[in-house]
């Protein structure tokens, strides 16, 4: 698997909100995206997934161009910005018909994507009576569950509980093994130096450097 | 697409809002019944003693086919509103709330619009058409299903009137062809709020613009003396003002390319922000 972003540049209204960016992201490699609010990191995760077309530049994902070759990634889970579900349905009604769209997946499948963030997939709550924790678990749940190649996380251990932030890592090990490529971005700098290979800094829309750590990947 | 479109149509055919608007379609249906068709049962006798009377018929007295009472009438007022409640305002919620994006990696970005149109049209169709069905059976439950005689005048339809051959020929053909004439319009009047669900910053508006849309073109037309071109007009079987299948076949193709068009730029430059 491999991820190239060549040249990406992305006008809204007038601004820059990504800047010529030029990044390669391998399977089997965790990477970290650090910045200050509105540097360009959630922009560039949209960017990978397909969710935003560049004004100049592509992203190419194992040879094949998003937007001309392919819409999405074949195979990608993410969680960018807050979760989103239906508020009626329960944590395990929603991640099953999500997963019934591209049936790759049993329905055991599901809840053992429940069991693992901590969820339990017979809870009769729907969505809408959920904690802001339960909320991002089910996130992260969907972002994983389908064994997807590329996961993308934006701030994964926002409102999780110390239990929480434990099984995420658990989840982004088990993906980084099995050779998925995942990019978080994280404000917590401690966090992400413990489980990132690589870490970019991006500033202004802008990859302002780039770090590999030597012991990324160790919990 | 067929498991996509089976993921919208359950979401469209099984929430709160299209039961809210088929009870509300239903109560309008039952209260004719209960007001207009079971009291006319009494006006059978003449006709039974041999008074020569010729006889209400269900298809006088069904919503359908009835001209001067108050349910007929709401009904076909409130058809735009009742047809955009169950769904249409689905395209700016997932959007507004950001489940598109849940959608767009699991499977391509038109079948998701497809499907969404598709669920759109079949729900509008489904919750305005099942009250009249429902009216029709109930109708022919308590009155006759007489062949309507035209030189009676007791029956709606005029000889300039749209298919009054088959209405006067086979009633219930023509109530089946008037049905799939309203489930289209209201699958259409539902796209078009779908659509304009793209331009506004609140869900509401989606609701009601077809609506407004709607009483407006029968402004228009009554103010024209064109009635044949208000679709609240023309939608009522009993036809007040005599319709013209051309005109609504006309009316129906360009709304519909006018809207898919819109859909269609609009979807395909769609951004998930």
């Amino acid at each position: 698997m491999l991820i190239e972003i060549r040249n990406f540049t992305k006008i809204i209204k007038g601004t820059n909100v990504l800047s010529e960016v030029s990044v390669q992201f391998k399977g089997g490699r965790t990477y970290g995206l650090e910045g200050k609010n509105g540097s360009g990191k959630t922009m560039l995760m949209r960017a990978i997934s397909g969710l935003i077309r560049p004004t100049m530049g592509a992203v190419v994902i194992d040879g094949a161009v998003i937007g001309k070759d392919i819409s999405f990634p074949d195979s990608i889970g993410l969680l960018i910005e807050n979760p989103s579900f239906i508020s009626k349905y329960t944590g395990w009604k929603n991640l099953s018909i999500l997963a019934a769209i591209q049936n790759n997946i049993s329905a055991e499948d599901v809840r053992d994507s429940l069991y693992s963030v901590g969820l339990d997939p017979d809870d009769k709550r729907t969505y809408k009576k959920y904690s802001l924790g339960m909320k991002h678990r089910l996130g992260i749940a969907c972002a994983f569950m389908e064994n997807p190649d590329i996961i993308l996380l934006d701030e994964p251990f926002n409102a999780l509980d110390e239990s929480g932030v434990v099984m995420v890592k658990d989840l982004i090990m088990k993906a980084k093994n099995r050779g998925a490529v995942i990019i978080m971005a994280c404000h917590d700098k401690d966090e992400m130096t413990l489980i990132a290979d690589e870490v970019y800094s991006i500033r202004d829309g802008k990859i302002d450097s780039h770090v590999v750590l030597e012991k990324g990947g160790t919990i | 697409m067929i498991r996509t479109l089976q993921f919208e149509l359950n979401r469209a055919l099984k929430n709160r809002s299209f039961s809210v608007s088929l009870l509300i379609g239903l109560g309008i249906s039952i209260s004719h019944v209960v007001l207009s068709v079971i009291p006319s049962v009494a006006q059978l006798d003449n006709y039974l003693l041999g008074k020569g009377e010729y006889p209400v018929s269900v298809f006088n007295k069904w919503i359908g086919g009835e001209a001067y009472s108050f349910q007929p009438e709401l009904y076909f007022v409130l058809l735009p509103i009742l047809c955009c409640i169950p769904y249409v305002d689905s395209l700016f919620v997932d959007r507004k709330t950001g489940y598109t994006k849940n959608i767009y990696i699991r499977t391509k970005k038109g079948y998701y619009y497809a499907s969404k149109l598709l669920a759109v049209f079949i729900s509008a169709g489904l919750v305005i058409t099942i009250p009249l069905v429902l009216n029709l059976i109930l109708a022919a439950a308590f009155l006759p299903s007489i062949i309507p005689e035209s030189s009676s005048m007791t029956f709606p339809l005029f000889e300039a009137s749209m298919w009054s051959e088959i209405f006067y020929a086979q009633p219930y053909l023509y109530i089946c062809l008037y049905i799939l004439v309203i489930f289209l319009f209201s699958g259409l009047i539902s796209v078009i709020g779908l659509t304009v669900a793209f331009f506004v910053k609140t869900r509401f508006v989606a609701l009601v613009i077809p609506f407004m849309g709607y009483i407006l073109l029968d402004f228009v037309c009554a103010y024209t003396f064109l009635y044949k071109f208000s679709p609240k007009i023309f939608l009522r079987p009993n036809q007040p003002s005599p319709a013209d299948f051309k005109v609504i076949a006309t009316e129906f193709i360009v709304f519909a390319l006018i809207t898919a068009v819109i859909y269609y730029v609009k979807w395909k430059n769609d951004e998930a922000y």
